[in-house]
């Protein structure tokens, strides 16, 4: 989230889209409510009718997989109709910024495709073009040769070079019409839909958007996400109250653990992760500079501390170096900055570690050993059946869970979830490791929510039998590798001797706490001796209280920059903090523990009587970066003199202002302190300009609407039906929805239910849940339920090119029937919550799921893909 | 004494169904049998062990379609009907006006569940019956209970172990923002705030013009339900036969 959950209240509308808030996130319908009640307009869009559709004001329906034609339409709306933030626009995004000439949207040339698409060493997919490339010469700015490089500024919006020009462009054909016959909405209601959206472009209106899994699961799932930062954008809802792009996180710590490095192209702290290629610090830097460059040729505007041709441009990445080497100071304190830079392992150049990769691996029988922590890939990993027979190949596997998940017991069944014989069982070779953990309630430290609030809390109950702390087990895991490593030394032990890993034998239940306060210490950041040592010689604990004061020197370490500032030292406390001491509960120091209930901005309540209390509550718990509840937040002010609104640095909102310009910034931590118009909003971009044109995606520096890879809708906008730059794995099945009697006709996506969380393996075994939605089941249009001779309640196989699954028949009035120019399209939804390991066996829906992800992250489509349904006669 | 009162705001209710888990959970009854049989409400209705249950009504078709959500409960009669009829005395009245069963004298194998029957207000098809109910399915089997209905969770408004904002009073303060641990499990639980429990006379004036708001807004057939003989008070955003009521 740009915003927290709290902000929602601020909106005059919320749009959600690609996500079911109500059934999913309950607790964030407390603030959607409270927008409602202030006089909001909430806005459901989604394949089917759902809870959070219930409440909404407008409601349209969205076949599955086409969001960029949805917000494409809107976004046509307000350019065609005048209605965008014309001052936001040019002074915070780079909408005046001239493209190269040779530049081509979707809606010329090659129709469909940008300039520079490269077919070679690319496939086909049923015919379709797949596996290509971008030569992204001619996605660029227009400037003087560098280094320094300038860019050159269209005099006004109506330069035909200009990005606002271009994205006007890419987005013409998206009319009301067109757009309908894409996704299946009425026509009537869309309309209503944009001029809703649209009427927050004014200065004091803002909208939100609330997304999840439904907008990011798709093989264009990041660009469907760009087509909401581009629309809010333009209307001015970036970085105000009640505005912003909000991702709903899945669980309650996606959020933290994104931040700390699950995924496979970052460090802690969003750091790129080095490839063998980056075979020195200066090399990595150099490299990671000019990957972070949005266009060639090299665009230079302060790199590596040198200042560029713009000093309004602060570049937050700059400092890159001072985090990166701060992380391996935290993980080798005791090792010189070269040396620790070895030690670090890199990713082979090239090569993609992603989950589908990872699977695809096992699969091959190219990877061993499995440590599955917290995870229950079985039920949540597309293909599932694939998923299952990948398990067999290895030699071993961990799974570190509260309950035997369905990953951790795959060697009694089939792929199928049936039964094995011991017989059968024997057969595979796989030894798995279960280590019991502790639930959340069960264990102290920290989670960070959506809104990148880091809570503390406190254990509430022992862990039963021999289950223990995650913590525990992974720091145990550490010393005992360690220990090994020490008695009988491999090719290269230093890397793991000499980890900075300051843990202690497991010896008391009360252990947790310390534990995990060491760790966030750890995460922080300490000032250090040369010798590695912590140097207390700035204040007594030696913590830093903040990442403008990390270093490249090695004088610091950090296990992760964006978290220094949550422990500090007591005499580091900023004058709020001090003047109240109850602040920190027990833990001095540890400010993700304040838990100081009233609304107050940053530095204490304001004295100005205007400040209208937007619910930031900056002294509960704390959040990255610095405490700032909303990111971009110089973008709520006047960047220039406001004329009649005041100077520049008053809010563009004073209703609902985030903060102000008075000698001083009051209200939320400055997204960079300097005085206003000093610097430009989007500080972690070169050119500090929030990105209309976006260069750096891999399909496109704008959206485009793609089908989903299983469609059964020619793609009317162009001569490209899928992604071009998607990857086909070897082996994954699909079925060709475009054939002339397509096998599995029928539209199908995924979702979950209030009533249980994520892959089951918790809330199945809570009778209470399984009681209030005792089995999987399939949703579907009573028109779709006629045609198949299928009543409410019946049993039913819904089957894909992958497999099959049996799931009793929800019929509603809630899914229909989709009508595109003359087309029906049937759309079925089916749950994936299931397994066959606990009590009321069932099956995940993610079985039917394709084994094909987005062409920049690799995320699965799990939201459109093709099936069949029968009823099943006894 | 002031009466309380609790007011279930229909318009607010997102199904979640925390109330009734909450419900089921602070009464420690255990899960029943249930199967899917075509809709997201689940137990089908109340029984000896669920006495809070969120129904799903689906009305309209269409631009038109309607997904209402009523948690179906006692509705705590000002003059409860069950009480008086019950012959072994076993249902109480508190001073405050809600009621509950007082398990150690409700024996339902010694009357003929006259609660039950004298209870006006009849939910569950195909045969719809009054509110008390004994017994439940687990396991295949039917398990005996004592008469089951809400008791306003009196264990929880007056306990004095649970964190109350108003201690001095002997009564909560149920309409503050704050922390307060002492609302009935439905009202805690509720992520909305769609039930809201407190003093009779502040939960009907809100009632009343929360049902005048929302005329105003969008829903021209918002009513009050049942009336005014009850300390429960649903405020429905379509005419109460929309519910089957
Ligand atoms: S609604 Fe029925 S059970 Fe509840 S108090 Fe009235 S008569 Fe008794
Ligand atoms: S007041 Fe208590 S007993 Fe009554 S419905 Fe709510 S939780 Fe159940
Ligand atoms: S907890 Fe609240 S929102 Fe959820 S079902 Fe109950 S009344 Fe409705």
């Amino acid at each position: 989230m740009t915003q927290h959950w709290i902000d929602i209240r601020n909106a005059d509308v919320v749009m959600i889209i690609g996500s079911n808030a109500a059934e999913n996130h309950p607790m964030s319908f407390k603030w959607v409510q409270k927008a409602i009640d202030k006089g909001g307009t909430l806005i459901s869009v989604d394949p089917r009718f759902t809870r959070s559709s219930s409440k909404a004001h407008l409601f349209a329906h969205m076949r599955s997989g086409t969001d960029i034609a949805f917000i494409g339409g809107i976004i046509n709306y307000a350019l065609q109709n005048n209605l965008y933030n014309e001052k936001y626009v040019k002074e915070c995004t780079n909408a005046l910024f001239k493209i190269n000439t040779g530049f081509q949207t979707c809606a010329e040339g090659d129709l469909g495709v940008f300039s520079g698409l490269d077919k070679t060493g690319g496939g086909t997919l049923f015919g379709h073009d797949v596996d290509c490339k971008y030569n992204k010469s001619t996605w660029a700015y227009q400037g003087t040769a560098g280094p320094p490089f300038v860019p050159v500024l269209a005099a006004d919006l109506n330069d035909p070079d200009c990005a606002f020009q271009l994205l006007k462009k890419q987005f013409a054909p998206y009319t009301i019409n067109q757009v309908c016959e894409i996704t299946g909405s009425d026509p009537v209601v869309y309309e209503q839909i944009c001029q809703a959206y649209c009427a927050t472009y004014p200065d004091d209106k803002s909208a939100t958007i609330m997304y999840a899994m439904g907008t990011t699961q798709h093989t264009v799932g990041t660009q469907n996400v760009r087509s909401y930062a581009i629309l809010q954008l333009l209307l001015g809802n970036i970085g105000v109250a009640g505005g912003g792009i909000n991702a709903l996180r899945g669980q309650d710590n996606v959020q933290g653990s994104t931040d700390m490095c699950i995924l496979e192209h970052i460090l802690p702290g969003y750091i790129k992760q080095p490839t063998g290629m980056d075979v020195d610090m200066a090399t990595f830097i150099a490299n990671w500079a000019d990957s972070t460059k949005i266009i060639e040729p090299a665009h230079d505007y302060t790199v590596n501390g040198t200042p560029g041709t713009d000093p309004a441009s602060s570049y937050w990445w700059q400092h890159g170096e001072k985090y990166m080497a701060s992380l391996i100071k935290a993980w080798w304190p005791t090792e010189d900055l070269v040396t620790g830079y070895n030690r670090l392992a890199k990713k082979v150049s090239g090569k993609n570690y992603s989950m589908l990769s990872i699977f695809d691996a096992m699969y091959h029988s190219e990877l061993n050993g499995f440590i599955c922590d917290g995870e229950n890939p079985a039920v949540s990993d597309p293909d599932s059946k694939h998923v299952r027979a990948a398990l067999r190949n290895l030699q071993w596997m961990v799974v570190i869970d509260p309950f035997k998940s369905e990953t951790a017991r795959f060697w009694e069944f089939d792929v199928d979830g049936n039964p094995l014989t011991t017989t059968q069982m024997a057969a595979i070779n796989t030894t798995v490791y279960l280590l019991p953990a502790a639930v959340a309630y069960e264990r102290a430290g920290s989670r960070s929510n959506s809104g990148r609030w880091a809570q503390w809390h406190w254990k509430a109950a022992e862990p039963p039998g021999v289950a223990k702390d995650d913590l525990v087990i992974i720091t145990e895991l550490g010393l005992e590798i360690q220990a090994q490593e020490a008695a009988s030394p491999g090719i290269y032990p230093q890397p793991i001797t000499n980890l900075n890993w300051p843990y202690f034998s497991y010896n008391s239940a009360d252990d947790a706490q310390t534990r995990a306060e060491k760790a966030a210490m750890e995460v922080n950041g300490y000032y250090l001796n040369p010798d590695g040592t912590i140097d207390t010689t700035v204040n007594p604990s030696g913590l830093v209280p903040k990442f403008t004061l990390l270093t490249t020197t090695g004088t610091t370490c950090s296990g992760n920059w964006l978290y220094c500032a949550q422990f500090v030292d007591p005499s580091s406390t900023d004058g709020f903090e001090t003047a109240n001491p109850g602040m920190f509960a027990a833990t001095v120091g540890n400010r993700m523990a304040r838990r100081h209930c009233p609304d107050a901005p940053n530095g204490g309540p304001l004295a100005d009587p205007s400040y209208p209390n937007i619910g930031l509550h900056s002294y509960w718990s704390w959040c990255w970066p610095l405490n700032r509840r909303i990111i971009y937040n110089r973008a709520s002010t006047y960047q220039s003199d406001g004329g009649a609104n005041g100077n520049a640095g008053a809010p563009l909102a004073p209703s609902k202002y985030v903060m102000r310009y008075n000698g001083g910034w009051k209200g939320d931590v400055p997204d960079h302190g300097a005085a206003p118009g000093g610097v430009y909003p989007f500080i972690m971009h070169k050119e500090g300009h929030a990105h209309l044109f976006g260069p750096g995606r891999a399909e496109g520096p704008f959206p485009s609407h793609y089908e989903p890879i299983e469609s059964v809708v020619a793609n009317p906008m162009g001569n490209y039906q899928v992604n071009p730059i998607v990857h086909i794995y070897d082996g994954a099945v699909f079925t060709d929805g475009l054939a002339p009697t397509p096998e599995f006709p029928i539209a199908a996506t995924t979702y979950r239910l209030t009533e249980h969380w994520h892959t089951g393996s918790m809330t199945r075994n809570l009778p209470w849940c399984n009681q209030v939605q005792p089995e999987p089941f399939v949703e579907m249009s009573e028109e779709l339920a006629a045609l198949k001779g299928i009543n409410n309640g019946d049993p039913v196989k819904v089957s894909c090119a992958r497999g099959d699954i049996s799931v009793k028949a929800c019929v509603t009035k809630r899914f229909k029937p989709f009508q595109l120019n003359g087309q029906t399209v049937h759309q079925v939804g089916v749950i994936w919550h299931w397994g066959y390991a606990t009590p009321n066996p069932g099956d995940s829906g993610n079985v039917l799921t394709p084994f094909v992800g987005d062409a920049n992250t690799r995320i699965q489509e799990s939201k459109a893909f093709l099936v069949n349904i029968e009823k099943v006669v006894p | 004494m002031a009466k309380i009162a609790m007011m279930i705001d229909t318009s607010k209710c997102i199904g979640c169904k925390a109330c009734q888990i909450a419900c089921q959970q602070w009464h420690s009854k255990p899960a029943e049998d249930t199967s899917f049989t075509g809709s997201y409400q689940n137990p089908e209705d109340l029984s000896g062990a669920s006495l809070n249950v969120v129904k799903f009504i689906e009305v309209g078709n269409n631009g038109d379609l309607r997904w209402l959500f009523f948690p179906d409960r006692c509705r705590q009669c000002v003059d409860p009907y069950c009480k008086d009829a019950c012959p072994l005395g076993a249902i109480k009245q508190h001073r405050m006006g809600f009621s509950g069963v007082n398990e150690a004298r409700c024996d339902p194998s010694k009357c003929q569940m006259e609660c039950q029957t004298a209870c006006p207000f009849k939910t569950g098809s195909p045969t719809p019956m009054g509110i008390p109910r004994v017994g439940y399915m687990k396991d295949g089997e039917l398990q005996d209970t004592k008469a089951q209905k809400c008791d306003f969770c009196y264990d929880r408004i007056f306990n004095p172990t649970l964190r109350g904002a108003d201690d001095s009073a002997g009564i909560p303060n149920f309409d503050g923002e704050f922390v307060n641990s002492r609302r009935p499990a439905c009202e805690l639980s509720c992520p909305t705030g769609a039930i809201r429990a407190g003093y009779a006379e502040q939960i009907i004036s809100w009632a009343k013009a929360r049902i005048r708001y929302l005329k105003n807004n969008g829903y021209p057939n918002a009513t009050g339900y049942p009336g005014l003989y009850t300390h429960v008070v649903w405020v429905l955003t379509e005419d109460r036969s929309v519910y089957g009521l």
